[in-house]
Formats: structure tokens, C-alpha cells, sequence
């Protein structure tokens, strides 16, 4: 397929240098993320989701590093583009919504002015009109009131208006891709609901391609039309929802969908997968999820599997006994 | 029980804190230099005077002498030797600096216990004193007592400075004593019949240690420089040994500043203050970062 | 708030008041003594009325007990009488309005300047992380922190006003000039300006940049810098509005102190410089023992420290909008 406005991860390692030694946060990553689709970016905490999303933006905290891989978006690498070029093309082709998003507003500006920054670094030729109708447009789009939120200070707003608010940021210069990380956690349940479904909204009305990165399986799966699961810097499958939750072929993504727990259903058949998530400085080697793996046999502990697709539905797993264990997952 | 587990961890604690201490020293080039330097002051300020004997006697032919192995900081305006005045003045500097921090430190625990201890009206009163302490810039009073009470010894001086630079302290004990009320009150409770005074030594001045320590190191500093200040006006007069005294006979009296080679005179207290205060301050900072790593910057 | 702070601005002015009034208590006798001495043999009249107008100078009467004798005093200076200096035999109010401005001006100039320059460099060493001006900045930092106040202002004068000759030796302008809002004065008053201030400035900026630097280094960490950078803004926007304008506001709550220590100061910069400002006058008016002197410009110098904390406090309220609720 196309796929020229989306995304497509290629090899994507990143390592971080601490103080014990170098952490592998993301280890041979690929994946596509499908233009005007959305995508899930699953996994646990620590798992290097959320660093996936800072190396794309190309916003590694100083002593982060890619070590190699691609980020191909319109054809090129845009991982390789000069400071000033990557510069040009956050916001503009790729926004993103942060984890804990009460945060990500300047506290002593008020919030016209922190869009209108976006506007004038951006070279937009628009005329300061211009500029004020489409922020307007874009804070109704996400259901606030312009004449109220825009000449207010971020600390005057409520948790879930800070939420929409960034959201209407993201979308001032009109990106393709949208990446949202973690964007409901923090939130209660309510207006979690409410913003996924105003995500939904944005992006079936704006055709943006979107990446959303949760650790919260269920709520991604309202809205995902494909879902890449992670595990310990590994991606270890890629599926549908459908794929994900009802024909999985991975054993920890098994795992994960039975121990997620649901309003319907006996609570004491949810069973969590026993053990803790191995250490990133000092991996296994072979398979991440080895240790913990009851379908575990030799190979799995001495080589690092690679993510083969299984059907033509483009539902790919990283396993070396995906296909013995085809019975006995489902 | 309790006791014991607390003790326990009290020693892991400091076995931490020593060989942390140590890794510091090793490492810090600030600690480092610090260290030595204070250990440079103090023999001079003890044994120096002992080493290098001092001769007041005016040498005019002699004067302004330009540094050599004979006189190794050159010669006042009098013919004097600059090295063994200096050496002779570093004890009554040193001196004073640590009778004006003790005293300080004195009356800020005092104040700072009555005050969290007393509550209520006493509290606030004394609070509002030390606020209004804090605001008031404290050289132009220490000038002021300075003149009005005649004091011309380390003790008096000493006292004569602390009586405003308590202020500080006392707030922080007082904050201490009060977190201390509301996290072990039954115990403290229970400990109030003992007596105040216990809870003070027992409680309050362990947890305090290392805060008190470096206070007292930055009250040192501060008393240094006011004192030398208050001499160099002229305030405090003194022997001419001290260093505030050698800077306000070249400054003021005997135009010394004004003759070339007459440098090294003025450059000679210049230069052991600053290098002193140098000193102190890596030493304090060292000590701060042992005792609070969360101050130690992330590489 | 508000009334809280006047209450504390009273009780400070009080405070002040208190303390000259009980070191006037104890004036030795041998100076009253010997005024007397002078007074007795000046106007030909015999000793013992001399010695009541001694004392009556020196602010001390015999009559009433030590209440009513201070009440009298604060309802004097509430009433704007300070009294009479002792040596210069003019009313204290017109040296301490004459020498105000002097030090008024260094100061305000020398810690806007410090604070501005050392604020910058701050900002710019948070954000080059490992660099060599980080290391240049702690040095300096470290070395102006050892080096007291006069001590700088002495090198200054020695290098710069002794044997190069840049600069005057003291005074705040040329006294054969006169004074007004014309050009030649303006000029010498900045010319005789810049050794006071330059002592100030460079013993302050050092210890501005550590604080920015402190506060900066903890800014970068927040999420809304990360944000910023994904935004895709400018380097320099980036700086002076994200890092910035947040970092500025925890020194800025020291502004006040550092006036307070250059308030403080005076009076060694300006006698070594022998500017006439109220430092100079103060340690003047302390060698000559003029009690009265004294008294009016230590009033003032803290009624100026009191104004500076408020400027500062009303300034905070505007720069950061989450105090305004």
C-alpha cells in the first residue's frame, strides 16, 4: 500500500546511557502506522512506547540515542533531516499530544498566545485574522468556547479542558499525523469516554492519521483500526482489534487480553501473567518475554524472534512457536 | 524495640555518610581544595605565630619591599615584615569569626526553641521580631554596636556580631520543632515531662546536625567579612596584625594604595581572605551536597 | 495580604527605631562629657547648662521616665523632625535627602544590571548543558562569592582609578560643575559612577547565574519545555518565554534580599570610592559619633529596604499569573 502520509518505522533501536551501563529502551522496532487509520501503540509501563514517540519527534531527552533504524514519512527519512528541516516539520506534518497533558501548557502564558507561537515559528504567510479564525475553529472543533478558553491561563482550566485544549493545539497547522501518548490518563472515566469519542470525531472528519500510545488496552480499542503490541522493547505483535482480542498469536498478548478485566464476565477467571518485566539494561537474550513464558522451549531463550506476518490480513507476530502454538491460544 | 531498629539504622546511615564523605573528598576538587585550605588557616592561626616571630618595630629605610626570601610578602609602610603580621593576625580573624558564629548559633537554637516550643502569643511576637531582623540590612547595625559598645577583644567582637545574624537560624529550629510536634507528638508528649532541654539535645539537635554545621561554617564567613569590614572603616580599631587593620592603615591612613610597590602590602590580607572565604565556601558546599544529595547534579 | 505586610513593614520601621533609640541610651559619658567641655568653653556659659545642651543634642533629656522619653522620641520623627546633626549643625532630613538619591541610584542600577546580565547567563548555561562557559560561569561565581564586596571595589579602584587612570577617585561627579539635567553634568555623574557601580555589579552577577541556573536546569525537566520543542518553536522563543519567563520567577523572589546586601554594603563601597551616598555619610556620621546623623540615615536605610520588599512583592504578583488566582 501507498502509505506516503503515514508513517513507517523501520529497525528502530534506542538506547539510553545510564549510569550502570546502556539501556535498550526499543530494540528492532518496525511497524507501519496507516495513513487516515488509527493506530494502538499497546504495552506496559517502561516498555518504550513512549520513547518510540520521542525518537519520531526526534525529542530524545539528552542522553538518548538512536542507535539505528528509519522513520520514513513521504518517502524520506526523517530521522536524517537537518535540525532546522525536523524543525519545519513537527507540528506542521507531525503534532503530538503528551502524556499528562497538564503539563504540556506554559503555566504564565495564556493560551492564545502559547497557539499564536505556533503560527509565527512556523511561517504560515497567514494573516493575524487568519491566525485568530482558525484557533478559534479549532478550539470549537474539540468542544470548548473560544471567547472563554483563549484568554485564560492554563491553570484556570479544568483537567479535562486542558486535555481538549491541547488537543485543539495539536491540530492548528493541520498535521497528517497525529501521535497521542497516553492522552486520557489522569482523567476520570467520564471524560475519558468523552475525549476518545471526540478523537474518533477528528479523525474520521480530518482524515489525520493517528497513533495512540496506551497502556490501556480497552480504551485504545474503541477506536483502533490496528493495534501493535510491545513488550520490554520488543514489539511482539500487530493486529486488528478482532486479531488482538479474539485470535492472538502471541503468548503474552494472550496474557494481557486475559487478565484485562471486563464488565462482563466472572472476575476470577482474569489471571495475570506471572513474573515481573526483565530488566532493559541487562536483557535476556533471545525473546524478551522468555522468561516468563510457559510456552518457553530452547530456542526462545537464545534467539531474538522476528515479527512474521501469519495471514494476509496483515496480522504479524514475533514468536518463534507461533504456529505449534496456534491451538492452543484460542 | 523501635530504639533498636532506629538505631541500627542510624549507623548504616553514617557509615554511608563516611564513605560517601570519603568518595567526595576523592573526588570533589572544590571539597578538596577546601579542606586544605582550612587546614592551611588553622596551623597558621596556631602554630604560625609560634614559627614566624613578629617585629613591630618600624624600619623605614626598608619600607614597601617587594616580596623576597628574606620577607616573603614584602614590607608594610613602616618596614615591617607583611608574612608574620599576617600569620600573628590570622589567629585573632580566625578567632573572632568563631566566637560571632558560636554566639549566633547560640541565640538562634535558643530563640528558635522557645519560639516553637512557646507558641501561641510568644510565637508570633518572636517571629515578627526575626522577620523584621531578616529585613533590616544587618552591617549598617553591626556598625552602629560596633561604636556604641567599646569592644576590642575576639569574645566581645564576636558577641558584638552575632546579635544580628541569629535571625536565620532561629527560624529554621523554630520550622524543625514544629514538624517535630506534629510527626512524634506522642512522644514528644511523653518526653515533655523528661524536659524540654532533652527533647532539644536528643531529638531536635541530631536531626539538625548537619544543617547546624554548615549554618555555622556560612555564619563564620559572614562574621569574617563584617569584622574585617567594621576594621576597615575604621569602626573596630585593633592591632595591626589583623587584616581589616592592615587594609585600613593602607586605605586610609597611611595612602599606601597609592604607591606601586606598595601592592603587595594591600594584597597580602586581600588575597588570604579571598582565598580563605574560597575555602570555606567549597568546604560548605561539600558539606552540603553529603548531606543532602539531592542537591548533586545528574551528569 | 496586604495589611499583613504593612503591619510587618510597621513593626520592622519600629524595630529600627527601637534600636538607635536604646544606643542613644548609651552614648558614653565621656562623649557628652566633652561636648559639654567644647559647648561650655564656645559660649562662654557655665558647665552645667552646657552639659543639659549636650545632652539635649545627643537626644537625651533627664526629665520624664524612659517611656515618655521615647514616646517623645518616635512623635518626633513621626512629626518629620529628625533632630540636628551634631557636626555638620544642619537639620539631619536635608544630609540624609542630599546623600539618598546617590545611593539610591548606584544601587538600583548596579542590581537591575547584575540581575539582568547574571540572569541571562544563567539561562544560556542551563541550556548548553556541559560547556565551557558552564565551568567559566561556577568559577567566577565561586571567586566573586570569596572576595567581599570592598575588596572588589578596592581592586577596581586600585587598577582602574589609581594606575591606569580611567576613572575618578571619588565624588559623585565633578563638583566644579554644575549640577542640573545638562549634558556635562549627566555625563560626569555616570562617569563617577561606574567604579561603584561596576564593584556592585560584578560582585553580584556571579551569584544571580547560579540561581537562574538552578531554577532553569529544573524548568527544562517539565513537560511543557519537551512540548515546546515537539511544537517545532524556535531555539530562542524556546529560551526567553518557555524557559524563561518560568525560570525568572524563584530568583526573583531574592531581589529584595540582594538589595538588602547591597543596602548593606554601602558603606564600605562608597568610602572606598567616597561617595556621598548614605553609606558614606553613615560611616562618617559612626567616626565622629554624631548620634543624631546616625539615627536619620539608619531610618532610612531601612524604611528603603522596607519599599524595595514591596516593589519586589507587587512586581511577583504581576509577573506570575497563578498568584493572582
Amino acid at each position: 500500500m501507498e502509505n506516503k502520509k503515514g508513517l513507517k518505522i523501520k529497525e528502530l533501536t534506542v538506547d539510553y546511557k545510564v549510569k550502570e551501563g546502556n539501556l535498550r529502551s526499543v530494540c528492532d522496532a518496525s511497524f507501519d502506522v496507516e495513513e487516515a487509520k488509527v493506530t494502538g501503540l499497546i504495552g506496559e509501563s517502561g516498555c518504550g512506547k513512549t520513547t518510540i514517540v520521542q525518537a519520531i519527534l526526534d525529542i530524545l531527552p539528552s542522553n538518548g540515542y538512536i542507535e539505528s533504524g528509519r522513520v520514513i514519512y513521504k518517502g524520506k527519512n526523517i530521522l536524517e533531516l537537518s535540525p532546522e528541516e525536523q524543525r519545519k516539520c513537527r507540528w506542521k506534518e507531525l503534532a503530538t499530544v503528551f502524556q499528562a497533558a497538564q503539563n504540556s501548557l506554559n503555566p504564565v502564558m495564556k493560551i492564545k498566545d502559547q497557539f499564536y507561537d505556533v503560527f509565527e515559528d512556523h511561517d504560515t504567510k497567514l494573516s493575524h485574522r487568519q491566525i485568530m479564525k482558525k484557533m478559534e475553529e479549532k478550539i470549537r472543533l474539540v468542544k470548548l468556547d473560544p471567547g472563554r478558553v483563549l484568554h485564560l491561563f492554563p491553570h484556570q482550566l479544568s483537567g479535562g479542558m486542558k486535555q481538549r485544549a491541547v488537543i485543539a493545539m495539536s491540530l492548528l497547522l493541520e498535521p497528517e499525523v497525529l501521535i497521542l501518548d497516553e492522552p486520557t490518563t489522569a482523567l476520570d472515566l467520564i471524560t475519558q469516554s468523552y475525549i476518545m469519542t471526540l478523537l474518533k470525531d477528528i479523525n474520521e472528519k480530518l482524515n489525520i492519521t493517528m497513533l495512540m500510545v496506551s497502556h490501556d488496552i480497552s480504551n485504545v480499542a474503541k477506536l483502533a483500526d490496528k493495534i501493535v503490541v510491545m513488550y520490554a522493547a520488543q514489539i511482539i505483535e500487530i493486529g486488528t482489534v478482532e486479531d488482538i482480542f479474539y485470535n492472538s498469536f502471541h503468548p503474552y498478548t494472550k496474557g494481557l487480553i486475559d487478565s484485562t478485566p471486563s464488565i462482563v464476565g466472572d472476575p476470577s477467571n482474569k489471571k495475570p501473567i506471572a513474573g515481573d518485566p526483565p530488566s532493559l539494561i541487562n536483557p535476556p537474550s533471545g525473546c524478551r518475554f522468555s522468561p516468563r513464558c510457559k510456552y518457553a522451549k530452547d530456542i526462545c531463550f537464545k534467539v531474538f524472534p522476528v515479527l512474521k506476518e501469519v495471514e494476509n490480513n496483515f496480522h504479524a507476530v514475533s514468536c518463534h512457536r507461533w504456529q505449534e502454538l496456534r491451538e492452543f491460544m484460542n | 524495640m523501635k530504639k533498636n531498629s532506629l538505631k541500627i539504622k542510624d549507623k548504616i546511615i553514617k557509615l554511608k555518610r563516611k564513605s560517601i564523605f570519603i568518595s567526595l573528598v576523592l573526588e570533589d576538587k572544590r571539597m578538596q581544595i577546601g579542606i586544605i585550605v582550612v587546614v592551611f588557616f588553622i596551623l597558621m592561626a596556631t602554630i604560625g605565630p609560634a614559627i614566624f616571630p613578629l617585629d613591630l618595630r618600624s624600619d623605614y629605610a626598608n619600607r614597601y619591599q617587594t616580596p623576597s626570601f628574606k620577607h616573603l610578602l614584602g614590607t608594610d609602610f613602616a618596614g615591617r615584615d607583611t608574612w608574620s603580621m599576617l600569620v600573628h593576625g590570622s589567629r585573632d580573624v580566625m578567632l573572632t569569626a568563631a566566637f560571632a558564629a558560636m554566639f549566633s548559633m547560640l541565640f538562634g537554637i535558643l530563640v528558635g526553641s522557645i519560639a516553637g516550643f512557646s507558641g501561641g502569643w510568644t510565637d508570633i511576637i518572636l517571629m515578627r521580631i526575626v522577620d523584621a531582623m531578616l529585613t533590616i540590612p544587618s552591617f549598617p547595625v553591626m556598625m552602629i554596636m560596633a561604636a556604641t559598645f567599646k569592644v576590642s577583644n575576639p569574645v566581645g567582637i564576636g558577641l558584638v556580631l552575632s546579635l544580628w545574624t541569629w535571625a536565620g537560624l532561629a527560624r529554621a529550629i523554630r520550622a524543625q520543632i514544629l514538624s517535630l510536634k506534629t510527626r512524634e507528638f506522642i512522644q514528644v508528649a511523653r518526653m515533655l515531662n523528661f524536659s524540654k532541654f532533652y527533647i532539644i539535645t536528643h531529638e531536635l539537635l541530631p536531626n539538625m546536625m548537619s544543617y547546624i554545621i554548615v549554618n555555622f561554617i556560612r555564619s563564620m564567613r559572614g562574621a569574617l567579612t563584617a569584622s574585617i569590614g567594621l576594621m576597615y572603616l575604621g569602626i573596630i580599631p585593633y592591632t595591626a596584625t589583623n587584616w581589616g587593620m592592615m587594609l585600613n592603615l593602607a586605605v586610609f591612613q597611611t595612602g599606601t594604595i597609592y604607591v606601586p610597590r606598595g601592592i603587595w602590602y594591600m594584597l597580602a590580607p586581600m588575597g588570604a581572605i579571598i582565598l580563605f572565604q574560597y575555602g570555606t565556601l567549597g568546604l560548605a558546599s561539600g558539606l552540603e551536597e553529603l548531606f543532602n544529595p539531592r542537591l548533586r547534579e545528574n551528569e | 495580604m496586604l495589611q499583613k505586610k504593612l503591619f510587618l513593614a510597621l513593626i520592622t520601621v519600629l524595630i529600627a527605631l527601637s534600636i538607635t533609640f536604646a544606643l542613644i541610651r548609651n552614648i558614653p559619658g565621656d562623649v557628652i562629657y566633652s561636648r559639654a567641655l567644647t559647648i561650655a568653653s564656645e559660649e562662654g556659659i557655665p558647665f552645667d547648662i552646657a552639659y543639659e545642651r549636650a545632652l539635649g543634642l545627643y537626644g537625651q533629656t533627664l526629665e520624664g521616665s524612659i517611656f515618655s522619653q521615647y514616646f517623645r522620641y518616635i512623635k518626633n520623627i513621626a512629626s518629620g523632625s529628625l533632630g540636628e546633626s551634631i557636626f555638620y549643625k544642619i537639620p539631619v532630613i536635608q544630609i540624609v535627602l542630599k546623600a539618598l538619591p546617590w545611593t539610591a541610584f548606584v544601587v538600583s542600577i548596579s542590581v537591575m544590571l547584575s540581575f539582568f546580565i547574571g540572569t541571562r547567563l544563567g539561562m544560556l548555561v542551563a541550556w548548553k548543558r556541559k560547556s565551557f562557559s558552564n565551568t567559566f560561569v561556577t568559577g567566577y561565581a565561586s571567586i566573586t562569592d570569596a572576595t567581599p564586596d570592598f575588596i572588589t571595589a578596592l581592586i577596581l579602584l586600585i587598577i582602574f582609578a589609581i594606575n591606569l587612570g580611567w576613572f575618578p577617585l571619588k565624588g559623585a561627579y565633578d563638583i566644579s560643575l554644575t549640577p542640573g539635567f545638562n549634558g556635562p553634568f549627566v555625563i560626569s555623574v555616570l562617569y563617577h559612577a561606574v567604579l561603584p557601580v561596576s564593584a556592585y555589579t560584578i560582585e553580584s552577577i556571579g551569584g544571580w547565574a547560579l540561581m537562574m541556573k538552578g531554577s532553569a536546569v529544573d524548568v527544562l525537566g517539565e513537560d511543557y519545555i519537551t512540548a515546546a520543542r515537539a511544537k517545532g518553536l524556535k531555539e530562542r522563543r524556546i529560551i526567553r518565554k518557555y524557559m524563561g519567563a518560568n525560570a525568572i520567577l524563584p530568583p526573583f523572589t531574592s531581589l529584595a534580599i540582594v538589595f538588602a546586601g547591597m543596602l548593606g554594603g554601602a558603606a564600605l563601597i562608597e568610602g572606598t570610592f567616597a561617595y556621598p551616598g548614605m553609606g558614606f555619610f553613615l560611616g562618617a556620621a559612626i567616626g565622629m559619633r554624631d548620634y543624631t546623623l546616625i539615627q536619620g540615615l539608619f531610618l532610612f536605610t531601612t524604611l528603603g529596604m522596607v519599599m524595595a520588599n514591596m516593589v519586589t512583592d507587587l512586581m511577583y504578583y504581576i509577573l506570575d499569573p497563578r498568584v493572582r488566582g
